[in-house]
């Protein structure tokens, strides 16, 4: 095998590094396969074949969809009350 | 240790809904929430994959807008809405949650998470990040949705 572990910033992170040809890939568990698909100036494509259950996002996707996760957080239940209320005069207003 | 809110007793377990939650939160009041108002969520929502149970407190009845509660830790909630009573014209994406859900496309339902600035008029639903939710196991995740139609921050009010 030629991966080989290096220690990451956290202590219990490490990190396997393989090299790749164009065209081979890399397996994760038995159901997740990787290919590196090309190599173009600093850019790589890769191919992913997973289980649809299996959530593949960029790592700034995930970034966004956090940030948004935590604007949703709760601080003062009052003020979705009110939200409901102002949703519901204006769902009215629309309707009469 | 997070509180958790199934410290409920086993007496009063069998006596109330099987299932059902007793919630105690300091700005929720202390709820008893019925089984079918408990969502299992098995990878949590991103940026959270410590919270795996909630629960749908409804904010008003009848209205499109709730409370999902943490059950690991009921001081933790997000305010969220049914994006198809919010947001007109929004095409939930039935198939493609069928698929992550393994569910019946009937048995899919959605939330999605609603963002609620100081100016209350402004308040936004993620249309990209959708909870999507079987609703015969109570089993939910979120989504991730590439439909350049929505965004992460759509106005609901339309003269905010």
């Amino acid at each position: 095998m030629d991966g080989r572990g290096v220690r990451g910033a956290g202590a219990r992170l490490t990190m396997l590094v393989l090299t790749r040809k164009i065209g081979e890939t890399i397996r994760i568990g038995d159901e997740i396969t990787v290919r590196v698909l090309g190599v173009r100036g600093g850019q790589v494509s890769l191919g992913f074949v997973a289980p649809a259950n299996v959530r593949i996002f960029r790592e700034e996707v995930v970034r966004s969809i956090e940030k948004q996760n935590l604007e949703a957080v709760v601080t003062d239940p009052g003020r979705l009350a009110e939200a409901a209320r102002i949703w519901e005069d204006e769902a009215d207003a629309e309707d009469g | 240790m997070p509180r958790t809110a199934e410290k409920l007793a086993p007496a009063r377990r069998t006596r109330r809904n099987e299932g059902s939650a007793r919630v105690s939160s300091q700005r929720f009041g202390d709820r008893e929430v019925p089984a079918d108002r408990i969502l299992e969520v098995p990878e949590g929502l991103v940026g959270f994959p410590q919270h795996r149970r909630f629960a749908r407190l409804e904010c008003r009845a009848g209205s499109p807008f709730e409370w999902l509660l943490s059950l690991e830790d009921p001081e933790l909630a997000f305010a969220v809405g049914d994006p198809s009573r919010l947001v007109r014209g929004y095409e939930a994406p039935r198939a493609e949650a069928a698929v992550a859900l393994h569910a019946d496309v009937d048995d899919v339902e959605f939330l999605a998470l609603v963002a609620i600035p100081k100016d209350v008029r402004r308040m936004t639903i993620d249309l990209v990040a959708p909870i999507a939710i079987d609703r015969r196991r109570r089993v939910a995740r979120q989504l991730l949705v590439s439909d350049p139609r929505w965004d992460a921050a759509v106005p609901i009010l339309r003269r905010a």
